[in-house]
């Protein structure tokens, strides 16, 4: 039990990270659609569209780290099975 | 001969004095390019968006630049921001209260400072900005371009001509009513407006 909380902490926050960091380490909030600018030919007016996907931000980061450090600090508190002779 | 003579006479006097006549330019844009981005300053990251729920009617004579006229309108229910909590609390009461509010309005009063080169007019626009029933006077600076029979290019089927208009210009959330003084560590006082936005005056009988 207690190495199986640590395993998924582990894979919590490396999963996390991993995902933040293919994302291309957003510094910012983690967003639902993302802003693409473009340019009206004939007005020459910049305006945005989004593309709805998703992009995870520190928070993101933050919330998969703090999980996997629950877990990790929960595995101390798990008690062996104690062998019954 | 003579009737003819006549007629071309009366022909360009019309023409004369139809081109010398004020424009009505409608800026409900059925593309989606008209917006209104906005900026507040932020610890993390700075909150930007926009809205693209734009609409109002400009009167222009390019002759008269300083009598330009209109009212341009923001749905506020278009405000977007990229963060699905931030859009929550951008749109619930605290906020903008889009349910209650439901629109953004400038009203010119006034034009000054107004210079023109070549299609490029730049001028200094005072007029009555109203947020969540809050209305204040501003001035802010104005560039508008004036494309002359160049509607057809963006919409083929009409004639036309299409009038650009540019600002940008900052203003307190405090002073109308956006959670006052509140929350200023986080979010900051001070908006930064850009509008950006074509509008478009319809020539029948081309």
């Amino acid at each position: 039990m207690k190495q199986a909380l640590r395993i998924t902490a582990l894979l919590i926050a490396l999963a996390g990270f991993g995902t933040w960091l293919g994302f291309g380490l957003n510094l910012g909030w983690t967003k639902t659609s993302k802003t693409v600018m473009q340019t009206d030919p004939v007005t020459e007016i910049r305006y945005p569209t989004y593309q709805a996907g998703f992009y995870p931000g520190v928070d993101f980061l933050a919330v998969c780290v703090l999980t996997a450090a629950g877990l990790f600090g929960v595995s101390f508190t798990v008690r062996r099975k104690q062998r019954v002779l | 001969m003579k009737n003819t003579s006549i007629s071309a006479i009366a022909i360009i006097g019309i023409a004369t004095s139809l081109t010398a006549a004020p424009l009505e330019f409608d800026f409900k844009d059925p593309k989606g390019v008209n917006n209104a981005s906005f900026k507040l300053d932020a610890p993390l990251e700075s909150i930007s968006g926009s809205a693209n729920g734009l609409s109002g009617m400009v009167t222009f004579d390019t002759e008269k630049p300083a009598a330009l006229k209109g009212k341009i309108v923001v749905e506020s229910s278009t405000l977007h921001v990229g963060n699905p909590m931030m859009q929550g609390h951008l749109q619930s009461d605290k906020w903008m209260d889009v349910a209650k509010f439901p629109q953004i309005i400038f009203e010119t009063t006034s034009v000054t400072n107004v210079k023109t080169e070549g299609t490029v007019t730049t001028a200094d626009v005072t007029g009555k900005l109203t947020i969540k029933d809050v209305t204040k006077e501003l001035t802010v600076p104005v560039k508008l371009t004036y494309l002359k029979d160049k509607l057809s290019a963006r919409f083929p089927a009409k004639q036309g001509d299409l009038l650009v208009l540019r600002s940008d210009f900052t203003i307190k959330r405090g002073d109308f009513n956006i959670m006052p003084g509140q929350m200023e560590d986080k979010v900051s006082d001070t908006i930064t407006l850009s509008l950006s936005v074509a509008g478009m005056a319809c020539v029948t009988g081309k």
